[in-house]
């Protein structure tokens, strides 16, 4: 479904990310974590197609992202809520725009594309608030206006850009709920970049270590063990302790 | 009142009131909520280079709009170029080619020495100066316009909420930026003649941020505006009638005005139901 193959990026001099091989297969929940500018974020924009790789190549659904044009397969959560503080907008109107890249430009919204547009915000639990501004919603609901936008094309891929972030206990132990609902019974492949390393394991099924180069991956029993996380974040903690 | 009706230039200036003022304000949404409020004035400023230019050069009376759309335009083009491929910061961007605009202007006027014309109502608008031919121009470039974003309306929207998400949706993000910018300047260009360089910026603005105050989502803050719009373009070229005094300055001051009213009932509103919820809570307690 999605293969990396020796992947190479910099910013400038910094090399980001170094011959990055990985591949997600159909059914997979798949945590990418590592730590802080690991290139986590990076890989994902390479995925999507924002940048390109210096070196490597990277095939969505058998194809090279180059030449791929089915972008409405792959559903994107961004990083943080995108929408400005500001921005007037319903969570309809939100989600709506998860359509428009499989609806077609310059193309009117069909009756199935506001069945799957409704459907989106039901699953999510959003559909009796979807006249209310994004604004007035709690961050657990604006992240989840979000997912819903992403499910609204119908994806067979969803990524999720380090979803958890601003969501407290209960939230977030819903939001993980209803990825593993998206994952076992909508049969959706999810790739999570996260760098909250205790709570992921218990939810996905495999886990793939970033520090610049991918250290290990597998399932969370094989891979979230206490010898690799020192050699995941080991650095970045003594970094720190000297720092102080 | 209903004399202003029996002379020409006043039903000409309506007609052409009542585009500028559905037109201004639907580009402008799209223009504020991506925080480049100042795009407009500074296509103006280029615009007005285009006008200067055309005193200049002697061009004809009847290419000379045409002489200053196709100025717009390439202001527009050199405005979308440095802002996707050097990077420019938005503000800095906007300040350069305003700037550079306005200099140009000053200069072909300068050169263009004792020609017969007023600056000032190219300035701050003019009722007198919008000829027929101005009216159809502005009501092919309005109805051109009003088409393109309706069709495009979906596409503009995602890529003005989350220019990122829309690209990955597969979106032509930068085809989209292009094309936006390109009906930004037409529109700016045409409008000029009616509401002057100085303001034609602020018709594109206030009713957007008026609409802002009241507007609960997308679709209610583009109607709103425009409903500002066309009331403060109607009310403010009567003022401008009866009073003698600039259309783009009334037209402006009523847009404040409509701005300030919203405001102040928002604001009072808000006092309002804080100080029920104060009192609900205190009675709970």
């Amino acid at each position: 479904m999605l293969r990396l193959e020796d992947v190479f990026f910099s910013y400038g001099k910094q090399v980001v990310l170094e011959g990055v091989s990985l591949s997600v297969r159909e059914g997979d929940f798949l945590a990418l974590i590592g730590p802080n500018g690991s290139g986590k974020t990076t890989l994902v924009k390479i995925v999507l197609g924002l940048l390109k790789p210096m070196k490597g190549k990277v095939f969505l659904f058998g194809t090279e992202t180059g030449r791929f044009s089915e972008w409405y397969r792959v559903g994107y959560v961004p990083q943080r809520p995108a929408l400005d503080t500001t921005f007037p907008s319903t969570v309809a109107e939100v989600v709506a725009a998860g359509r428009f890249g499989r609806v077609g430009l310059g193309r009117r919204l069909k009756r199935d594309d506001r069945q799957a547009i409704e459907e989106a915000m039901e699953l999510v639990g959003l559909l009796p608030l979807h006249d209310r501004p994004v604004t007035e919603l709690s961050g657990g609901q604006q992240q989840r206006a979000f997912i819903a936008r992403a499910l609204a094309g119908q994806p067979d891929l969803l990524i999720l850009d380090e979803p958890q972030v601003g969501l407290d206990d209960r939230a977030l132990r819903e939001f993980y709920r209803l990825l593993k609902y998206l994952n076992c019974e909508k049969g959706i492949t999810l790739l999570m970049v996260s760098h909250d390393v205790g709570v992921v394991g218990r939810w996905v099924s495999r886990v793939a270590c970033l520090n610049r180069t991918l250290i290990c991956h597998g399932t969370p029993q094989e891979v979230l063990n206490p010898g690799n996380l020192s050699r995941l974040y080991g650095t970045e903690v003594r970094a720190v302790a000297h720092s102080h | 009142m209903l004399s202003m009706f029996q002379y020409d230039f006043m039903v000409r200036a309506l007609i052409a009131g009542l585009a500028t003022g559905i037109v201004c304000p639907a580009v402008g949404v799209f223009l504020v909520l991506r925080r480049y409020s100042f795009m407009a004035d500074t296509l103006a400023h280029i615009s007005l280079a285009g006008v200067a230019l055309g005193l200049w050069l002697g061009v004809a009376s009847a290419l000379s709009p045409f002489l200053t759309l196709a100025v717009a335009v390439c202001g527009a083009l050199l405005v979308d170029r440095l802002r996707t491929r050097e990077r420019v910061s938005a503000d800095a961007l906007l300040a350069l080619m305003m700037s550079g605009g306005l200099a140009l202007a000053v200069v072909f006027f300068g050169l263009a020495g004792g020609a017969p014309v007023d600056v000032t109502s190219y300035l701050f608008g003019s009722l007198l100066t919008v000829g027929s031919r101005d009216v159809w121009l502005i009501l092919a470039v309005a109805v051109w316009v009003l088409l393109l974003l309706a069709l495009l309306a979906k596409e503009f929207y995602y890529v003005c909420s989350d220019e990122e998400s829309a690209r990955v949706a597969g979106l032509p993000v930068d085809r989209l930026n292009l094309l936006f910018i390109l009906m930004v300047a037409v529109t700016v260009a045409v409008c000029l003649r009616m509401v002057g360089t100085l303001l034609v910026g602020a018709l594109m603005v206030i009713p957007v941020l008026a609409a802002l105050l009241v507007g609960r989502s997308f679709r209610q803050v583009v109607l709103v505006s425009v409903i500002i719009g066309v009331t403060a373009t109607l009310c403010g070229l009567t003022a401008s009638y009866q009073l003698g005094i600039a259309a783009g300055g009334c037209i402006v001051i009523t847009a404040l005005l409509l701005f300030g009213a919203l405001y102040g009932a928002k604001t009072l509103l808000n006092l309002c139901r804080r100080s029920r919820t104060g009192d609900s809570s205190g009675q709970a307690n």
